[in-house]
């Protein structure tokens, strides 16, 4: 058994003719930040939409903690320990904060949707448990204070965050963090950049997309390039940034042929 | 048209119209729960009341009611009146957890577009009334009579009858127990998650399989309950019962904002008193042509009723 608790495997992705990933790997290991990275229109989210389960990949393994995951509905690959948060923040806007967070907690209940319903005492503690969860989490991001409100009233920051409280709520193993940096000012920036590294060292695996190079290249132990569905470099940040396919990739020079 | 008898019998329509439109926020639930998780009118579930109409008559038959007895006592009417419901809602909860599978679950999972799903519903509809049809040979069923409806006691022109008392306090009971289940449980957070965003709440881990075959579910049982309360209330039945009442309570769901649990609840009662009070001044028989009124109305002016969202938007 491998400390890889996601792995992807020569994952190829097409869209009828279009190749939008092309046998790309990546792996996250326990308590390590992995980053990737890449131009618009790269394949990074798309890597996220394959290995939740949303995309069934042309070809190519993912693996989730040593468990080939290709044909689950994503709900089971989100229980088996995958949580993910969104580019463009998705939150229930009509539900409270905690009742978001509560949202992801409750898959860990004992009680089914159906038994819920009949108020017996396994639910009321399962209830009180994602209640209770849903509170720590909201602390644990600071953001208790906002527990009561609708999650669409919530300023543009606390929306980030909350996406957070709520991807923690499933017990993940593995975290993805789709570009969690868009919007904020330097210092959050920089507050988010020490939460991420708690996270690893509270033993997430978690495996990021961001444009933000100074974020990337200050709290990422490793980075792995996208640049037209294929996997163009892998290494430390400093590995990265030197290697001339990346800048090439990134300055947009026509000729691949290096 | 006479507006005096608005007037001399104002206490009187505002009863009638608040024990109608508890009958229809009922079935009305179920339309607004449907389409908040689906984007779907379910055009059906009309036919789901109808047939707990036929489960409640099925039990009074089975029990040896003909309709010639004098009404029961207190007690033995509520025991046998609450068997009846817990028929009906059975019978109809699940005849819309099956039509749910038959009629919309493949299309929904080949991705079709929520036009034919509105279409299977049509379907599924007029093949429900056709077979009751054949079932029913085209009948009137009468159901017996098992409450004295006497009056128990007046509040201005209003005769306060028990089989009144009966759905009040049984349509409010459910109404409470609905509320807390949609703002309580986990069932609840997971139809409004689906709701308001379905594919993230699948990456939340919630199945959205299930959280739709129990919103059925709970649809149809509510449509079960209703068919009680208006078998005791009207006591008659036919196969096409569940047309001009789904039009009501769909009617209700709209004017109140589709997709709104307590703008469903609203309208009912909007409506009820509105059909109410226009009969006695209209006649009537002009009581159906001011529904269809109103539900035109609200799609040309107000399509997002009073509280919900654009009924356009099922039109995708």
């Amino acid at each position: 058994m491998s400390d890889r608790l996601l792995e992807v495997r020569n994952l190829t992705m097409q869209f009828g003719g279009v190749t939008a990933l092309s046998e790309v790997n990546l792996h996250v290991s326990k308590g390590e930040i992995a980053a990737l990275i890449g131009p618009n229109g790269a394949g990074k989210t798309t890597v996220f939409n394959v290995t939740t389960g949303y995309y069934t990949p042309s070809s190519g393994e993912v693996l989730l903690n040593n468990e080939s995951i290709i044909g689950l509905k994503p709900h089971k690959i989100a229980r088996k320990g995958l949580a993910r948060t969104f580019q463009n923040v998705r939150l229930f806007g009509d539900m409270t904060t905690l009742e978001n967070v509560m949202t992801g907690a409750d898959s860990r209940n004992k009680v089914g949707l159906i038994g819920s319903m009949f108020g017996t005492a396994q639910s009321r503690r399962d209830e009180e448990s994602s209640h209770l969860k849903a509170a720590e989490l909201l602390n644990f991001m600071g953001i208790s204070h906002r527990g009561g409100q609708l999650a669409r009233n919530l300023p543009y920051g606390d929306q980030r965050r909350l996406e957070i409280a709520r991807a923690l709520a499933l017990e993940p193993k593995v975290l993805l963090l789709d570009e969690p940096a868009a919007g904020f000012n330097p210092q959050e920036k920089v507050e988010l950049g020490e939460l991420i590294k708690k996270l690893r060292d509270a033993g997430f695996a978690v495996l990021l997309i961001e444009h933000d190079m100074s974020l990337v290249m200050k709290i990422s132990d490793r980075v792995s390039v996208l640049d037209f569905g294929q996997k163009i470099a892998e290494g430390t940040p400093s590995e990265v940034q030197n290697n001339q396919r990346v800048i090439d990739a990134y300055l947009g020079v026509a000729d691949h042929a290096s | 048209m006479d507006f005096s008898i608005v007037v001399s019998e104002f206490a009187s329509l505002f009863l009638d119209g608040i024990v109608v439109g508890a009958i229809y926020a009922l079935v009305a639930l179920g339309y607004t729960l449907v389409y908040g998780v689906l984007r779907l009118i379910n055009f059906a579930h009309s036919e789901i009341f109808m047939l707990g109409t036929f489960a409640c008559l099925g039990v009074t038959m089975l029990l040896g009611y003909t309709g010639y007895e004098e009404p029961i006592g207190i007690g033995l009417f509520l025991v046998t009146f609450i068997l009846i419901t817990v028929v009906a809602a059975v019978a109809s909860g699940s005849a819309a957890m099956l039509l749910e599978v038959v009629a919309y679950r493949r299309l929904r999972r080949k991705g079709a577009n929520r036009l034919s799903s509105l279409i299977s519903a049509i379907g599924a509809s007029f093949f429900l009334v056709e077979l009751f049809r054949l079932l029913t040979d085209s009948k009137d069923w009468d159901f017996p009579r098992l409450l004295d409806k006497n009056s128990l006691f007046e509040v201005s022109s209003a005769y306060v009858t028990a089989d009144k008392l009966v759905v009040l306090i049984g349509a409010f009971g459910l109404m409470f127990a609905l509320d807390r289940i949609i703002q309580g449980t986990r069932l609840g957070r997971g139809i409004r998650a689906v709701s308001q965003d379905e594919k993230t709440a699948v990456l939340m881990g919630v199945d959205v399989d299930k959280v739709i075959a129990f919103t059925f579910l709970i649809g149809g049982v509510l449509a079960g309950v209703a068919s009680a309360f208006y078998m005791l209330f009207y006591e008659a039945t036919k196969f096409n019962v569940g047309f001009l009442l789904g039009i009501s309570a769909f009617t209700a769901a709209v004017l109140g904002g589709i997709g709104n649990i307590r703008g469903a609840l609203a309208g009912s009662f909007a409506l009820g008193l509105i059909q109410q009070f226009s009969s006695a001044i209209l006649g009537y028989n002009w009581r159906d042509v001011v529904t269809f009124l109103i539900l035109v109305l609200v799609l040309l002016f107000k399509p997002t009723g009073l509280f919900g969202e654009a009924i356009q938007r099922a039109r995708v």
